[in-house]
């Protein structure tokens, strides 16, 4: 592993802080505290680091609950394999936070549907939809509301991006990225 | 009816709930990895809290200063609970804190405000 060429390649992406590896509530805590420590002695507007500490804990908990290769802890805890980038992208001027995790082929017809739906929408309709949700529960499951994307979305100045690759028969790579 | 606390974590609020005093104190942060878990007893002392009192003044604090969307949702059925409690003839205000400066804070406790119109919650500035 050449670490200059790999410390290049984050470098040209804008990227700020980056971290692969096992995702859990309190990897996920740390990871937030240390991010959110890092903006706040910067001349970064508090809004933003609110927003970029949002978009990062509903990704990092979406990896914890839907990644397909999550490992059940015990007591309805899981963790996950996960990766995720927070930067700052020198052309749109704007920050972003993308995460990435395998996920089951069985989930992307409803993940789509679900990304593109919200796509459709703008900044009132996102509030409206999110509040509708919200009231009637639909998308609750065990583990949340089932309104991350959402949330995500509320809080960027942009479409979510997202990317799904084959990674064999029954997997794929799911990524997504929020422009904040 | 005894109190119920719970100390603060990184990821989960400060949870004073007082029934002589008859206040609830929610502060901190809100994102627990099983909210509906985390909050359940919360729920349940509320719940038998309205069905054993008799119909006096309760104040609610929330000073959340993040919480994540599966919070929401838990907020939203909680304030559900008091407003059906206020509309049974229990006196109830929710002060709602945020930060001047947090927008998403603000916004919430509005779309709270339009989604419970039978409920009292003032957004207080801090």
């Amino acid at each position: 592993m050449n670490m200059l060429a790999f410390k290049k390649l984050i470098d040209d992406d804008g990227i700020i802080f980056s971290y692969s590896g096992t995702v859990s509530q309190s990897i996920l805590a740390s990871i937030g505290e240390t991010i959110e420590k890092e903006f706040i002695n910067s001349d970064v507007d508090v809004n933003t680091i609110h927003n970029i500490f949002a978009i990062f804990t509903e990704q990092m908990h979406n990896v914890m609950s839907y990644s397909k290769e999550r490992i059940h802890k015990g007591n309805n805890q899981f963790e996950s394999p996960g990766i995720t980038v927070v930067g700052y992208d020198s052309v749109k001027q704007k920050y972003f936070v993308n995460s990435g995790n395998m996920m089951d082929h069985e989930d992307e017809e409803k993940v789509i549907k679900k990304i593109e739906q919200i796509n459709m929408l703008d900044k009132t309709e996102l509030r409206q939809y999110y509040r509708e949700l919200r009231r009637n529960g639909r998308e609750k499951h065990s583990r949340g509301a089932g309104l991350g994307f959402l949330e995500m979305a509320k809080k960027s100045s942009e479409h979510l991006e997202y990317n799904i690759t084959e990674i064999d028969s029954e997997r794929s790579f799911f990524e997504i990225k929020v422009i904040i | 009816m005894e109190n119920f606390t719970i100390e603060a974590t990184k990821y989960t609020p400060k949870i004073n709930l007082n029934a002589q005093k008859r206040i609830f104190n929610f502060s901190g942060k809100s994102y627990p990895e099983n909210t509906f878990d985390f909050y359940s007893p919360v729920i349940k002392w509320i719940e038998t809290y309205f069905e054993s009192t008799t119909n006096e003044d309760t104040k609610i604090d929330m000073d959340i200063i993040y919480f994540n969307s599966s919070s929401s949702k838990l907020f939203f059925d909680f304030f559900d609970i008091l407003e059906e409690a206020h509309q049974n003839g229990h006196k109830i205000e929710v002060n709602w804190f945020y930060d001047q400066d947090n927008e998403s804070a603000y916004e919430a406790g509005e779309d709270f405000q339009e989604d419970f119109e039978n409920l009292p919650i003032n957004l207080v500035k801090k």
